[in-house]
């Protein structure tokens, strides 16, 4: 008897908790449910479209010859085709150079734009528009060169490194300090080690397990679950491993260099490795993202897409695998995205990093920088 | 006294949901890596405002709102607190949902349809005012 006076109140709870069930299962499941049974995975959408497009430099060594077209005025306006052949050492560079510590001079050419004029509109009826050289950058060391995507209404910024080793792929952390809850701006980290281009880590700091090795140390050697890490090997090579297999201490005897705990692994031997509806486990998934691929020995890839902006609507995990592997990328992981994501280079944030709604940094944990 | 028993119940069930909800949104925005929702944040603002000071006001005035129209009404409140919450979560997750609006609309609906139903009631007299009468 007493239950007939609440049985109004409990239907009508009833009907709330399942409206709000629906809603949960309709975000997280049904939608990605549907969009794995319609999509065509037999070939990578990027691979198409990039196979029409002229995407830059494609230069093998840092040893080639000078071209006439662009090497007098690094900030002319003119638009000028992105394929271009820098000499080293700057000796008949005549554009403005950065002097080096150990006495060379780098060259660095910002902001030349590509012939494509495509590239330069944020055209949303394409899935991928040509790349616009952002800038180059070489030294006897490293040649660094930055472009610019437009990939499904999201700007790409994608960092093509050629080395002469590893050790030019560093990382460091917040306030030079390890720890969990130890922060700062990827910039202020990047500035503090001189760093000629920088992207976030993988914010080890919000975990309490999880390898961590940098620069052949290991910090950590704790994982609660056997997870795939990517580790960078000092003679130039990259792989995904799994902590189940092997320890922190037994990577570093192996010649790991450094290792990121965050995944999941995008792309692996060359072929793409997360599914269509696979997401980062974390409550914090978010669209913008950062990501460290490996093209061959010595040649890297750093990449950051913006997202949740009006801008950049922001890249799934699957779609960003496919990128990385449109670049010729044969190992890519994923690093933390969201907010996180930063591409900083030469004393400038490149892309737009979203906090709170806004665009601006946040601190993070660590950073993985070219200096 | 039974009357006002019940709406002692009412204003403290609405209290505890309003701090559970603060609480709530406070954990889960201290592990969202400073990203930020708004209604995430204040969601406890809405049992606060829909529910305990409503119902503090039944008490200070005697009114008499019948059961039903109560589960009705407080139905619609947690209808809107959820839609505070998923909206929140939605945004910190970085994702959306063109069928979230529909949880207010039916919180919105299940307030004012309370609040009809109560409206012959309020003209009634208070338990105080018919034992002077009688």
């Amino acid at each position: 008897m007493k239950f007939k006076q609440y049985i109004i109140g409990v239907i009508c709870t009833s009907l709330v908790v399942l409206l709000a069930g629906y809603l949960v299962l309709d975000t997280f499941v049904f939608s990605r449910a549907l969009a794995a049974v319609s999509a065509d995975d037999s070939e990578s959408v990027f691979s198409t479209i990039l196979k029409n497009v002229d995407t830059g430099d494609d230069s093998d060594s840092f040893q080639s010859s000078e071209t006439s077209s662009e090497s007098d005025d690094s900030y002319s306006a003119e638009s000028q085709k992105t394929k271009s052949m820098h000499v080293s050492n700057g000796k008949k560079n005549k554009d403005p150079s950065r002097s080096k510590k150990d006495g060379s001079s780098a060259r660095i050419n910002s902001r030349s734009s590509s012939a494509d004029t495509a590239s330069n509109q944020n055209d949303s009826t394409s899935v991928l528009t040509a790349a616009s050289v952002y800038a180059d950058y070489e030294d006897s060391n490293v040649k660094i060169t930055l472009n610019q995507y437009r990939i499904l209404d999201t700007s790409v910024y994608v960092a093509d490194i050629q080395t002469v080793s590893a050790y030019s792929l560093k990382t460091a952390f917040a306030q030079d300090t390890y720890g969990r809850n130890v922060t700062a701006k990827t910039s202020s980290i990047a500035k503090e080690n001189n760093a000629i281009l920088a992207i976030n880590g993988d914010y080890y700091g919000a975990r309490e397990s999880g390898y961590v090795i940098r620069n052949g140390i290991v910090y950590r050697n704790t994982s609660k679950t056997a997870t795939d890490i990517l580790c960078v090997y000092a003679d130039g090579t990259m792989q995904i491993r799994n902590t189940g297999e092997v320890s922190a201490e037994e990577l570093v005897e192996e010649g790991v260099w450094q290792a990121f705990s965050f995944g999941p692994a995008l792309v692996e031997n060359g072929s793409v490795s997360v599914g269509l509806a696979e997401e980062v486990g974390k409550a914090m998934a978010s669209n913008p993202r950062t990501v460290i691929g490996i093209i061959d020995s010595n040649h890297y890839l750093l990449v950051v897409s913006d997202g949740r902006t009006d801008e950049s609507e922001g890249l799934s995990l699957y779609e960003l695998a496919s990128f990385m592997q449109s670049l010729g990328a044969t190992t890519a992981y994923n690093l933390d995205g969201g907010g996180s994501s930063t591409m900083w280079y030469l004393g400038e944030v490149i892309n737009k990093p979203t906090t709170n709604g806004s665009i601006k940094e946040r601190g993070v944990s660590d950073i993985v920088y070219i200096g | 006294m039974f009357t006002s028993d019940k709406n002692l119940n009412r204003a403290f069930l609405y209290t505890s949901l309003t701090a559970f909800f603060a609480l709530f949104g406070a954990v889960y925005e201290t592990f969202s890596h400073e990203v930020y929702s708004f209604f995430m944040i204040y969601a406890f603002a809405v049992p606060l405002l829909l529910g305990v000071f409503p119902s503090l006001l039944i008490i200070q005035s005697g009114w008499r709102v019948k059961s039903f129209v109560g589960q009705i009404y407080g139905s619609g409140v947690i209808a809107l607190t959820l839609s505070c919450i998923l909206k929140g979560a939605l945004d910190i997750y970085g994702t959306a949902n063109s069928k979230l609006p529909v949880m207010p609309l039916l919180g919105i609906i299940m307030i004012l349809l309370s609040v009809l139903l109560s409206l012959p009631i309020f003209k009634q007299p208070s338990v105080s005012q018919k034992s002077k009468l009688t």
